[in-house]
Order: structure tokens, then sequence, then C-alpha cells
């Protein structure tokens, strides 16, 4: 192998099963970071049901059910969006992908305002009000506020690294050959749907 | 050198439509089943929904379908030691 063909094969070398590796790892240290505090939650809401139950009460379920069909469908759009770049249409690709970003927008501006009101109403993490409530209400809060509040930081990433994927696809340094990187932001975004999958029923829907 | 890009087949739109159809019909399953007041019953029912929305999306959506069979069984790792983590918590907190 003469020198030139060496560099062209470094050149071109790309480990796909490494890189999907890697993203599988790091999703496996935030299944356990959510982890950890949905076992906080099941202790919690042992100890305390009753409360657990009539906060629960207090929560818009609208507005969760209304976010749990955004997030699904962004899912779906992010699917489809890695589909269609391997097809080699990169239009509809991005289209998607635009698609994804203002659907995450769409399930902070809904989180915005059901926290918004609850800030209003004096609930808020620590507050002189929430404080006056028993020791299971304020759990329930504070787990709410952590939870949510992580989940929604996790969509706010989501939506930063996603607006990369779409620079990256215009410029076209991802393409239909090389799409591991939507494919990873993908994962991302899935894994953070699986969340909410799980704190819907679980703060929204307590009967 | 091989020039094969490596990847997997492509699914189908259709196929993620209907994934997300399913996912959508669970979810409006998982608030009418609320609406039962099962009481104990209701928390399992809840958590046997959402595990089977997660599988349908860790298997369409995530593509573990397409995938080698060392992604499709690392990832219940993490799920092992979650299980683990919140059975030794529970027998602390049953027995204390």
């Amino acid at each position: 192998m003469t020198e030139e063909t060496l560099h062209k094969t470094a050149e071109v070398h790309r480990d796909y099963t490494g890189s999907k590796m890697g993203m599988w790892l790091f999703l496996f240290t935030e299944m356990l970071l959510f982890g950890g505090m949905f076992i906080l939650y099941a202790v919690y809401r042992f100890k305390h049901p009753e409360e657990f139950h009539t906060s629960a009460q207090d929560l818009d379920t609208t507005i969760g059910a209304i976010n749990t069909l955004i997030l699904l469908t962004s899912s779906l759009t992010m699917a489809l969006s890695i589909l269609a770049l391997q097809k080699g249409k990169k239009r509809l690709s991005l289209v998607f992908q635009v698609l994804t970003i203002l659907m995450g927008a769409a399930f902070l501006g809904n989180k915005s305002l059901e926290w918004g009101a609850k800030f209003h109403h004096g609930m808020y993490p620590n507050s002189a009000y929430l404080l006056t409530k028993s020791s299971g209400e304020i759990l329930f809060y504070g787990l709410y506020f952590v939870m949510t509040g992580i989940h929604g930081l996790h969509v706010l990433i989501g939506i930063g690294v996603l607006l990369f994927m779409v620079l990256f696809t215009m410029r076209g340094s991802i393409d239909s050959t090389n799409f591991v990187k939507l494919e990873n932001s993908g994962l991302y975004w899935h894994f953070v749907d699986i969340v909410w999958v799980y704190l819907f029923p679980l703060f929204y829907l307590i009967t | 050198m091989e020039r094969k890009h490596e990847g997997h087949e492509a699914a189908s739109y259709k196929t993620y439509i209907f994934t997300w159809t399913a996912l959508v019909l669970l979810a409006a399953a998982t608030i009418a089943v609320a609406e039962l007041h099962m009481g104990a019953a209701s928390i399992v029912v809840a958590l046997l929904i959402a595990s089977l929305k997660a599988a349908l999306i860790l298997y369409f959506f995530m593509h573990l379908r397409y995938e080698k069979w060392f992604f499709k069984l690392a990832f219940l790792l993490p799920i092992l030691v979650f299980m683990f983590s919140i059975g030794f918590t529970f027998l602390d907190v049953l027995y204390r």
C-alpha cells in the first residue's frame, strides 16, 4: 500500500458500530440518572400514597396529554427524517428535522405555561405556600419539579443538538451514506421521549 | 477496501406511521385506564402500558429491530441494574 492510499483510507475511516455503541453507553448512564429519581419517587409514593394522589389531582392532565401527543409525534418525525436522509431525500429530511425541533419547542412552551401557573399559585420548590403543606405533598412537588425539570432540560439539549444536525445536513457533512450523527441524535431524542412515557402516568394519572 | 457503507437497511415510512399510531392509542388507553379508578392495580397497568410504549420506541424508532445482537441485549444491563437497585431499596423500606 502506498503512502497516498494509506492516507486516503485514514480519511474515510468511519466506525459506524463504534459510534452507535458510544451513544448507547451514554444512554445507559442517562437511564440510571433518571432511574435514581424513579427509585426516590417509588419509595416516597409508597410511603405517602394519599398525598401523592391528592397532589396529582392538581396537575393539568390535558396539558400533560397534549405534551404526550407532541413528543410521540416528534419521535415519528425524528425517525422519518433519518429514513428520508437514508433514501437520499435531503429536503424532506430537513423538513422532518425542523418539525421535530418545532414540536420540542412546543413541548417546552406548554411546560412553561404549566410551571408558570404553578408559580403563580405560589407553588415552587421551597416556597412559603408549599412548605405549609403535608410532607407527602412537598415530596410530590419536589419530585415533580426536579424530574420534569431535568426532562425539560433534556428536551432543550435535544433541540440544540438537532439545530446542529440541520446545519450539518444543509452543509452536506451528513448525507445518505454518512448519517450516524443524525441517527445518534435520534437515539437521544427517542430516549427523552421514553422518559416522558413514564413521567406522564406517574405524575398526572395517579388514581 | 470494501465500499459498502455500514448501517442497516432502511425501514419504511409505513412502519413508522403504524408505530406512531400504536403509541398514540396506548397513550389514550393509559388515560382511559386512569379514569376507571382501579386502585392499587392502576399503577401496575400504567407501568405495563408505559413499558409497552417504551418497547415500541426502542424496537422501531431506535432501530433495535435492525441492530446486531450486542445492541439488542446490552440495553438490558442498565435495566437489570435498575431492577436490583429498586428491589434492594424496597427490601430496606419494607423490612426496616
